[in-house]
């Protein structure tokens, strides 16, 4: 092999490190985002609380999968979803599950109130409830029939977000 | 007999293959290492944003939106924000766990800080169960016991809890200073530790 040669290979062996780096940096980001409280295959606590109109009471969750999504205004995207929300509402209710709007932010659940008022809205929580989902790492949870993290998405529902958590509905295996 | 330049041996197939290959994979490596550095970023952004909010410390900015919330005993929501008429706040966590000699200590505290005015006491229960044992039982206490409170509230008391730490705030909701309290803390000594920072 002449120089030309050794010099190509040494770049290839070089391009091929990079690469295994690069992956190995995706993947320690990767678990830098796992380390919230509360993962898929966990057991969520109990979700009550009660809503700002405080006449309901406290609400629980009817049997059946829930959807919580937290939402605050300082999001975009959680005005942007909207339309997503509504257009899943029959899937939901097929799956008999219940989305719950939870507002980390006092002042946003009057803005979000009018925004969505069938959704049932939970604004006052309890600490152990508060203690398990964290806000920036779990604004939208799929629990299963029986109380079961099934899926969890950080940030945006982008549409690859938006069809995986359809698919997990349609996969829910616990359903009484 | 010296080549010249022209004769010098042309890289094989295989040598132009493999320099093909380096260069993408190289490529590639660079836009990975790009989206990479942009998504590492991100999410030590979203872990500062997190521990911002989960924090409880000294701040001149008003820690907490409100204080208020159901009772643990239930009836009406209590609403406790700046305007309240107290000039100072002292806020705890009631664990379900510990719930009779928590609320012995602080109850001892209550009566001990009694003498300086406008000192309101505050205690959180950690979780339903507590909230329920105080509705069943409905002890006579010198405190409020708040059982549910906002997301943010709820989120920075169980990071002070998880750190055995009570919280004293002005009447603006800034964070004066912590006290650390344990079972074994006696009353008299969590008093001077609050009238310090009172």
């Amino acid at each position: 092999m002449n120089a030309f040669g050794r010099c190509v290979r040494t770049l290839l062996v070089a391009a091929v490190l990079c690469e295994v780096g690069v992956l190995a940096g995706f993947l320690a980001n990767h678990r830098r985002t796992q380390d919230c409280e509360i993962g898929a295959g966990d057991t969520a606590p109990a979700l009550q609380g009660y809503g700002l109109d405080f006449t309901r009471g406290i609400y629980r969750p009817p049997a059946g999968c829930t959807v919580i999504r937290m939402v605050s205004s300082a999001c975009g995207y959680c005005h942007r979803e909207g339309p997503f929300w509504r257009r899943i509402t029959p899937d939901l209710g097929s799956a008999h599950c219940t989305l719950v709007l939870v507002f980390p932010n006092l002042q946003d659940a009057p803005f979000f109130t009018r925004a969505a008022s069938p959704t049932p809205q939970i604004v006052w929580v309890p600490l152990s409830w508060a203690r398990s989902l964290r806000m920036f790492v779990t604004p939208t949870t799929l629990l299963s029939y029986r109380g079961r993290v099934v899926w969890v998405k950080q940030g945006e529902m982008d549409s690859a977000a938006q069809s995986s958590l359809l698919s997990h509905l349609h996969r829910l295996e616990d359903a009484p | 007999m010296k080549l010249r330049p022209t004769d010098e041996p042309r890289p094989t197939l295989d040598v132009l293959a493999e320099g093909a290959l380096a260069g993408a994979l190289l490529l590639l490596a660079f836009v990975g290492f790009r989206s990479l550095r942009r998504n590492w970023l991100r999410t030590d952004r979203i872990r500062e944003i997190q521990a911002s909010w989960d924090s409880f410390g000294r701040t001149k900015a008003p820690l907490f939106e409100t204080l208020g919330g159901i009772p643990a005993g239930g009836g009406a929501p209590e609403f406790l924000g700046p305007r309240y008429d107290a000039s100072r706040y002292v806020l705890f966590v009631l664990r379900a766990s510990s719930l009779s000699s928590d609320i012995d200590l602080w109850q001892r505290v209550a009566e001990n800080l009694k003498a300086k005015p406008g000192i309101r006491l505050i205690g959180y229960c950690d979780g339903p169960a507590c909230s329920h044992d105080i509705a069943a039982s409905r002890p006579e206490l010198p405190f409020t016991v708040i059982g549910y409170t906002s997301y943010h509230t709820a989120r920075v008391l169980a990071s002070a809890e998880a750190a055995h730490q009570a919280l004293v705030l002005d009447k603006t909701l800034a964070d004066r200073g912590n006290v650390t309290w344990h079972d074994s803390t006696p009353a008299s000594q969590l008093t001077v530790a609050i009238g310090k920072l009172l």
